[in-house]
């Protein structure tokens, strides 16, 4: 996690590979993140990259109070957040795109998840409310805790764990749904 | 699906795009603004200084009518001021038709005589009395011209003659002037007294002051020789031939009383 703060150091003092380190890093498990913010994989990484060219243009400041992964996330959900408001009513994906588009995603995610379990859970979490496919990513997929989840969700923490609870219920009813059990969750 | 390295290639592409079209804003803000900052400066140095401003674009003839607007504005005009404004107008008007058509009764002659001293001059008398053509010119314009001061001008017709411009405002056109209900002239009678309402007093002296100044300058305009009277606010001693006289700028100097130097 730290790598990514030194990077971003690296790129502030003029290193531009600092930049390409982030990108490397980060780029996939964002691009993940904010498909489900927009439902299409194409979109979202636009805004993937919009979000970096963000950070190397405005060079925001670092202030080190989360982890630097923790910061990317929530600049790359504000970003996701501006471009849901200014183009809320021509945000359906056409007919002809979503092919391709579930293709990509599914590539994506195979390289980017790798564990079949894990890959099938996130297939389900296309069927849920948006904020419990939010923080179910954050969570299980990212690794992140409550507390850094709440920052990059902008919710406090009691939140988190509710909307947490409710949204394993709804993947398991949708598990259920599906004829599957998993203990585990 | 863009590679890293796709994705980091097209981010400094955009970088620099960015920068190159943030610059070229930059530029034009300092072009547009920086003229405008300086007519903002000028502006702002013209209105500091206003005296500055009055002598470098306002034309002579506007700082008259300015004070007569100032003057008006302080003055509160009551519906009774305004009939007695009214009333003299008319009086005034009537003096004039009566005397152009040669028709009038005694009582109107004799109202004449009392609201001014103009003597009455007829325009028949032009050819018969040599003096009549200024006397006719100077009633006209309502100026008073003293018995003395026609005889020099019709007997000095190439000399220089030496009068002095008194400014005693008590003519028609006055009516234009009220401040707190008195024509200029009661004022002018007013402030004569010294115990008198301050402000009223300077009210009036700035307004001779002004006067004069501009008629001081209208003259000089007019290459005519004058000069300040010693120990005087509202007196000038104007050189001029006859023929000068007759051709002076008058309207400026219609409200102004001419008077010859030896008869004062």
């Amino acid at each position: 996690m730290d790598n990514g703060a030194s990077s971003y150091r690296r790129f502030l003092d003029g290193d531009d590979d600092g930049i390409v380190a982030i990108v490397g890093e980060y780029k996939d498990g964002l691009i993940l993140y904010l498909n489900g913010y927009v439902n299409n994989i194409y979109i979202a990484e636009e805004l993937t990259e919009d979000t970096f060219f963000r950070l190397i243009t405005k060079k925001p400041k670092f202030s080190g109070k989360s982890s630097f992964k923790t910061w990317l996330y929530a600049i790359g959900r504000n970003v996701a957040v501006e471009y849901i408001r200014h183009n809320a009513k021509i945000l359906n994906t056409p007919v002809d795109d979503m092919e391709n588009c579930l293709a990509d995603e599914k590539d994506l995610e195979e390289s980017y998840i790798k564990e079949e379990q894990k890959i099938a859970v996130h297939r389900m979490l296309s069927r849920i409310n948006p904020d419990y496919r939010h923080i179910l990513w954050l969570v299980y997929f990212e690794g992140f805790s409550n507390k850094e989840a709440a920052l990059i969700m902008r919710k406090n923490e009691r939140q988190i764990r509710n909307l947490l609870y409710r949204a394993k219920q709804a993947l398991k009813t949708e598990f259920n749904k599906e004829g599957f059990v998993y203990e585990e969750l | 699906m863009k590679s890293c390295d796709e994705m980091v290639n097209s981010l400094i592409e955009r970088r620099d795009k960015y920068n190159t079209e943030r610059k070229k804003r930059k530029n034009l803000i300092v072009k547009i603004s920086s003229p405008v900052l300086c007519l903002a400066i000028a502006v702002g140095v013209i209105f500091m200084f206003p005296e500055l401003k009055k002598s470098a674009e306002k034309p002579v003839a506007d700082i008259d009518a300015e004070i007569t607007e100032t003057i008006k504005s302080k003055s509160k005009k009551t519906d009774k001021d305004e009939e007695k404004t009214i009333e003299f107008e008319k009086s005034i008007t009537d003096i004039k038709t009566t005397s152009n058509n040669e028709i009038g009764t005694d009582k109107e002659k004799s109202n004449t005589e009392k609201k001014s001293s103009v003597k009455e001059p007829h325009e028949g008398d032009k050819d018969t009395d040599g003096i009549s053509d200024f006397a006719y010119f100077f009633w006209k314009n309502n100026i008073v011209v003293s018995g003395s001061l026609r005889s020099e001008l019709n007997n000095n017709k190439d000399g220089v003659i030496e009068i002095y411009a008194l400014y005693r405002p008590f003519l028609p056109d006055i009516t234009e002037f009220t401040y707190d209900g008195k024509t200029l002239y009661e004022l002018s009678e007013e402030v004569k007294d010294e115990s008198s309402d301050k402000e009223l007093q300077k009210i009036y002296n700035i307004h001779v002051k002004e006067v004069l100044l501009n008629a001081e300058k209208q003259l000089r305009e007019n290459n005519i020789k004058c000069e300040r009277k010693e120990n005087t606010n509202n007196c000038l001693k104007i050189y001029v031939t006859a023929e000068e006289f007759e051709n002076l700028p008058l309207d400026h100097l219609s409200r102004w009383n001419f008077d010859l130097a030896f008869d004062r």
